[in-house]
């Protein structure tokens, strides 16, 4: 059986996809015109009735945490596999410039979290 | 053999491109009226039955994800889901309708709707009206479809090239066109009168130059595009991502590794939200 270290990450979620019980990483706000009309501060759990408000007010994503159960050895697999894709679409780049290396150091780091 | 096209050779067939749905010229025209309301948006768009119930199926699939009833008009799914929201289905239903003129492959269109999403997302904490932004997005790469219209032979020698020699796309199209889908993409903008931002967008999206990266909407189209092709979404063999402009990303406040972050994660999310409504 191989190690597993359990990590907490963020991830952001179409709202169809977010269910109670989620806690939020990020602050959630909706915004009508220039009117805060709803403000979820990061670390609130969510309940059937927020979801419910969040869809009234037509939210379509929340940055919620979530326990990444995967084992050291699937996650390292994984995120092989996606530098891997990464090299293939900057296979054109110059990565010497600096804003080309950082926009592919975040999309690295999106990847493998 | 190249076939080394110039600027009044593309303008000389851009009336034989399929017309421009007159409905997106409009709407475009009436953005900054705010005396525009939904009776006037659903008078508009009902007068085209394809194009009414494009727009339905996406909207009712939005109201679906609410677990809300279905609308049977537009006026009725404008006021559940708001106008901001209805006049973006129409834009992206119109541009879907038209795009679907080409029979090209899915893709591409798929390509277009995510740019256009990602646009709308970095519009968010700029000046940018986040139509303009879906627009520029949506038909960024317009050019190319020129190309697969009137010289479809030369068009698929480029797609062979981009994906069995894994070339960079600007060099290819030079080499068989002698232009690239920027600069047909710039001319087809101005024959349709598109507002001089989205011309300059749609012209400059690919390598911007230091002055043109300094315009929000330009800088916009070039990081969506370099976005969705970097999360490969949708996911095609010829995603490449070859150059991001230092100004662009200073133009939208973007210095950081982090800073992308919370952009990455929204675009994503929306675009998962979002394109299950257009196929």
């Amino acid at each position: 059986m191989s190690k597993s270290t359990t990590i907490e990450r963020q991830r952001y979620f179409p709202l169809h996809e977010v269910k109670a019980g989620m806690v939020l990483a990020r602050p959630l706000q909706i915004t009508e015109g220039r009117m805060l009309v709803s403000n979820m501060p990061a670390g609130h759990v969510l309940t059937e009735t927020d979801l419910a408000q969040l869809r009234a007010r037509h939210a379509q994503y929340a940055c919620v945490l979530e326990t990444d159960w995967r084992s050291d050895l699937v996650r390292s697999r994984q995120n092989a596999l996606q530098a891997s894709r990464l090299e293939q679409i900057f296979r054109h780049a110059d990565m010497n410039d600096p804003t080309t290396r950082m926009f592919h150091a975040a999309i690295l780091g999106y990847r493998t979290i | 053999m190249p076939l080394e096209l110039t600027v009044s050779r593309i303008a000389a067939n851009l009336d034989r491109l399929p017309a421009f749905p007159p409905l997106i010229a409009e709407l475009i025209g009436l953005l900054d009226d705010d005396e525009v309301n939904m009776v006037t948006l659903a008078r508009k768009v009902e007068r085209d039955p394809v194009l009414t119930g494009r727009i339905l199926y996406a909207a009712n699939g939005l109201l679906r994800l609410d677990y809300r009833a279905d609308a049977r008009d537009v006026y009725t799914a404008a006021s559940y889901i708001g106008f901001a929201r209805i006049r973006d289905i129409v834009f992206a239903a119109s541009i879907a309708n038209y795009i679907n003129k080409f029979k090209h492959n899915p893709s591409f269109w798929k390509h277009c709707l995510t740019a256009g999403i990602a646009a709308q997302e970095l519009a968010r904490n700029t000046n940018v009206h986040p139509s303009h932004a879906l627009i520029a997005g949506l038909l960024h790469d317009i050019g190319w479809l020129w190309m697969f219209y009137f010289h479809p032979f030369e068009s698929q020698q480029v797609r062979l090239r981009l994906e069995v020699h894994n070339e960079p796309v600007l060099d290819v199209e030079h080499s068989m066109f002698g232009v690239n889908h920027c600069i047909i993409g710039q001319q087809i903008a101005q024959y349709w009168k598109l507002p001089q931002e989205i011309v300059a967008a749609i012209a400059h999206h690919h390598i911007p130059s230091e002055t043109a990266a300094n315009d929000a909407l330009t800088a916009i189209t070039h990081l969506a595009e370099n976005i969705v092709n970097a999360l490969d979404i949708p996911c095609r063999d010829d995603n490449q991502v070859q150059y991001v402009s230092a100004t662009a990303c200073r133009t939208l406040g973007i210095d950081r590794v982090e800073d992308f972050f919370p952009i990455l994660g929204s675009i994503e999310a929306r675009c998962k939200y979002l394109t299950i409504l257009f196929h």
